[in-house]
């Protein structure tokens, strides 16, 4: 149960963050439920990594969407690439640095914590 | 503590601030490739996924407005503006502008400042030197300060720099910024006075700067005196000017030769002479019949401007509606008003004047730091302003521009055998009258006299103003700032030792020539000379020869038009050079092989008209280019770069004296004549051609529309495009015809327009481009311009109010 509270806990709070901060905002939002909640170091990266995937996705789908799917092509053609690439490139960069961010904050709380 | 841990910390750590730097500044993988920040451009809450077409139903709550404004938008997203006084009408202009052009207004304003390497870096810096050089916002500065000093007036027109404003205000700095600030990683800047001055300066240097005074020098030095002489001359017979009625009124000024002039004894060498060289293309047509030439009887107008072309376009469609008047038409963004267009009783359009406005002057240093000049055998000192060009990334590009009495110095050289030159050009004339109103007074006059008085105000660059209007009237006038010159003035490089060298004069405006419902039942311009020689005030310039004749053939080759006619016209492709040249190749020619004697028959059988789908105008460009070449050796010399006379001299010399000694190819022993030189240049330009390859217009010569920073997936390339900038369908150099519109002057009034591109200035909107088809297959859109909002309204997808609120 637990891990996928870190995953909704991230979406929740890149969403919050989102209204204020910029795309950077991936990595408090990383930080703070993988510092509170997760306990594996494995799981400290793929489930942030998942959740900002997961989200920036859907977030693009529905905003190509509305756009009557016309973004995502003119998007990675400025890239010189086809158009599913704009949703490949953007969300594998979110969800690397969330990665990171999530890992990063674990094994930093593991070093300042007594062996078990 | 754990070490280790801590360690793979730091590492992790360091990757992800490595990482999101990268995703967020980019990544230089070459010298001339930067791979943006994906994550900063890419994410989805502010990235480009926030930037498709945002226009939208809404109601803004305004203090300032006097009134309720509302905005339709319809299926083109031309906005048709309601609103009930000029303050309003003009804010929410500035407003409907920013929020589709923002970014290309501003790119505008900084082109001409100099000021596009702050935010896009080295690669723009040579242009802003070159800007700094002609020292647009200079003149720019000292316009704008000089349009306060009609209070009123002034008032009035910062309502539209309001809108802008507003605009710029309420947009989040975040998800609304254009694509283009995202890839720059930059801001909009607030609009200025000086931001709509450096716009207006800009079209001057687009347009008001042709000259070839520095070649022509060189070609004089090259030829000697008689042979210039007999080769540049300033006035081709076959061509027709625009005013055909005699004007041979009386001097109201006039300006005497000095005595003492002369001209330069070395050619200039050593020059930045790409600096000085004009890109040719940008051009004009534009042409009224009245009501005995048109089968309605009612006048038709048609214009078309052959500006850059690009995306987003240079125009913009507008419909203003006042209790006052029902103005539509386009414009520039960042100038208020309309520029070209029509109401419910007049139309209007204006084409370039060619004249020569720009005349160089060297200049006689006195100290080694060229700060002080001799002229009039005294001492000056020049005017310093310190330019400091900030480059994003990069140390700032610093230098002196130096204004002496004839101007901005242009060209400091670094070897004493040349000499440093001076520029005076019409874009420094001082500003004197309330010139940023001239269109939105336009817009709004019933008659000839008001037009006249609006456009009067306008100083530069120099336009043929047409008009039409519905009780069946046509005129057109050449109005702007033009120099009183005395006979032959400002075709060579002057010196600057004497300051009566320097013209000072402006032609008064009551001088300025035109035509009001002529006898000849139609008016016109397409850039060629502005007057008969019987016009008492001399001027040069480069003019059009070929469009201009093409107009008045096609407008007395029958006696009654029709509004399909005046499309069509706009869409011809017949050339005057061709037929004029063309048959005096093929008399003396004789093909030997029979690709030769193919090309000759393909040649034959051509009638001059450049479309796409032929190889004739291939053959025949490519042909003369050799011809050319081998005729004007003469000019040729290392180092030296000269121009050459002008293409319809040589077919009149090759018409009337083939012997003539140009045509003499100096290296050979044998004396060439036209004919030799004819069959020579036909027979290399036919050793050169491959087999297999496409020869068609179109595919030797296609066109693109660019976007503004050449962004190749927002660009429009390889167009095949019939055309050349010899034909009235002027496609040339990525010029072209920017906005085709053609008015019948009824009782009520219709209209047609189109340009190559849209009205939205976001590659992501669906009309970004979404006018291009109707460009491209020669067709046009009705252009809807009734006053009656309820029509207005039933056509519309998309409705903003603007409602006063009390501060």
């Amino acid at each position: 149960m637990n891990k996928f509270l870190v995953l909704i806990s991230v979406i929740v709070l890149h969403l919050i963050f989102s209204q204020f901060l910029p795309w950077w905002n991936v990595i408090p939002a990383a930080m703070i439920p993988v510092f509170f909640l997760e306990r594996k170091a494995s799981g400290s990266f793929w489930w942030p990594f998942l959740a900002i995937v997961l989200s920036w996705l859907i977030w693009m789908l529905w905003l190509d969407g509305i756009a009557g799917f016309q973004l995502s092509g003119r998007i990675s053609a400025l890239f010189n690439l086809a158009a599913p690439f704009a949703y490949l490139l953007a969300s594998l960069a979110g969800g690397l640095i969330a990665g990171l961010a999530g890992l990063t904050i674990f094994l930093l709380k593991g070093s300042f914590e007594k062996a078990a | 503590m754990n070490i280790l841990r801590l360690l793979s910390a730091l590492v992790v750590a360091a990757l992800l601030l490595v990482f999101s730097y990268f995703f967020h500044d980019g990544i230089r993988v070459s010298k001339d490739v930067k791979i943006p920040g994906i994550a900063r451009l890419l994410n989805p809450s502010n990235g480009l996924w926030q930037n498709a077409e945002r226009t939208k139903a809404k109601t803004l709550n305004l203090p300032g407005l006097k009134d309720e404004v509302r905005i339709y938008y319809d299926e083109r997203l031309v906005p048709h503006i309601f609103a009930s006084n000029d303050e309003d009408a003009l804010f929410a202009q500035g407003y409907v502008l920013a929020s589709h052009r923002l970014f290309q207004m501003e790119f505008m304003s900084r082109l001409a400042a100099g000021r596009l390497s702050e935010v896009f870096g080295k690669a723009t810096m040579n242009r802003d030197l070159l800007m700094r050089k002609y020292g647009l916002e200079y003149a720019a500065k000292k316009t704008a300060k000089a349009w306060t000093n009609y209070k009123s007036e002034y008032e009035k027109m910062s309502r539209f720099n309001a809108g802008i404003n507003y605009f710029i205000e309420e947009m989040d700095m975040d998800k609304d910024l254009a694509l283009e600030y995202k890839l720059a990683n930059a801001t909009p800047q607030r609009w200025r006075d000086e931001d709509s001055a450096l716009i207006s300066k800009y079209m001057t240097y687009t347009l008001a700067r042709g000259n070839r005074d520095v070649f022509e020098t060189n070609s004089r030095m090259l030829l000697g005196e008689e042979l210039y002489a007999e080769l540049f001359l300033t006035r081709n017979d076959k061509q027709i000017p625009v005013i055909r009625e005699d004007v041979s009124e009386e001097f109201l000024v006039d300006r005497q030769k000095p005595e003492n002039i002369d001209y330069l004894d070395e050619p200039l060498i050593g020059l930045d002479y790409k600096n000085f060289k004009y890109v040719e293309g940008a051009g004009s047509n534009n042409w009224a019949i009245d009501g005995s030439k048109s089968t309605t009887s009612a006048p038709i107008l048609a214009n078309d401007p052959h500006l850059q072309l690009s995306l987003p376009s240079i125009w913009f469609q507008m419909h203003i509606v006042t209790p006052e008047s029902n103005s539509y038409g386009v414009t520039i963004p960042g100038v208020p008003g309309i520029i070209i267009g029509f109401n419910d009783y007049i139309s209007y359009g204006s084409t370039n004047v060619g004249q020569d406005l720009l005349d160089y002057y060297t200049i006689d240093w006195v100290d080694e730091e060229k700060g002080i000049y001799r002229v009039d055998g005294k001492e000056k000192q020049a005017e310093i302003i310190p330019q400091v060009i900030k480059v994003k990334n990069n140390p700032d590009v610093v230098f002196d521009f130096k204004v002496t009495e004839f101007g901005p110095v242009i060209f400091e050289s670094p070897e004493e055998s040349t000499p440093d030159l001076a520029m005076q050009w019409i874009g420094h004339q001082p500003s004197i009258s309330p010139e940023m109103s001239a269109f939105f007074h336009a817009m709004k006059c019933r008659d000839y006299d008001c037009y006249k008085e609006a456009t009067g105000n306008f100083q530069s660059p120099a336009q043929n103003f047409i008009y039409a209007d519905v009780q069946g009237n046509i005129g057109l006038r050449i109005n702007g700032d033009l120099p009183v010159k005395y006979e032959g003035e400002g075709r060579l490089v002057k010196r600057g030792n004497m300051s009566n060298h320097k013209w000072s004069t402006i032609i008064p405006r009551a001088s300025n020539p035109q035509s009001y419902n002529p006898e000849l039942g139609f008016v016109s311009s397409a850039n060629q000379i502005s007057t008969g020689p019987e016009y008492p005030h001399y001027y040069n310039g480069g003019f059009e020869d070929y469009r201009g004749r093409r107009i008045n053939n096609l407008l007395e080759s029958k006696e009654k038009f029709t509004v399909a006619d005046m499309k069509k016209y706009q869409l011809d492709v017949m050339s005057f050079k061709a037929a004029d040249l063309l048959p005096l190749l093929l008399k003396v020619t004789q093909g030997s092989t029979e690709q030769e004697k193919e090309i000759l028959k393909t040649l034959a059988g051509w009638d001059y008209n450049y479309d796409q789908s032929m190889s004739a105008p291939v053959y025949f460009e490519g042909w003369l280019d050799i011809l050319e070449t081998m005729t004007w050796d003469e000019i040729r010399k290392d180092g030296i770069v000269a121009s050459r006379p002008e293409i319809w001299r040589m077919i009149e010399l090759a018409e009337q004296q083939p012997e003539h000694v140009v045509f003499d190819i100096i290296d050979t022993e044998e004396k060439e004549d036209f004919p030799a030189l004819a069959a020579r240049a036909f027979k290399q330009y036919v050793s050169e051609l491959d087999a297999g390859t496409d020869y068609s217009w179109g595919t030797q010569k296609p066109s693109s529309i660019n976007h503004l920073l050449n962004i190749p997936a927002y660009s429009r390339v390889g167009l095949k495009l019939s055309g050349c900038g010899d034909v009235l369908n002027a496609v040339k150099n990525g010029f072209g015809p920017s906005w085709r519109m053609v008015v019948s002057m009824e009782e009520d009034v219709k209209a047609w327009g189109v340009y190559p591109g849209g009205q939205s200035g976001n590659p992501f909107s669906p009309h970004y481009d979404d006018l291009i088809e109707t460009w491209t297959t020669g067709t046009y859109h009705d252009l809807l311009s009734t006053k009656d909002e309820a029509v207005i309204k039933s056509k519309s997808k998309i409705i903003q109010a603007m409602k006063p609120i009390n501060e």
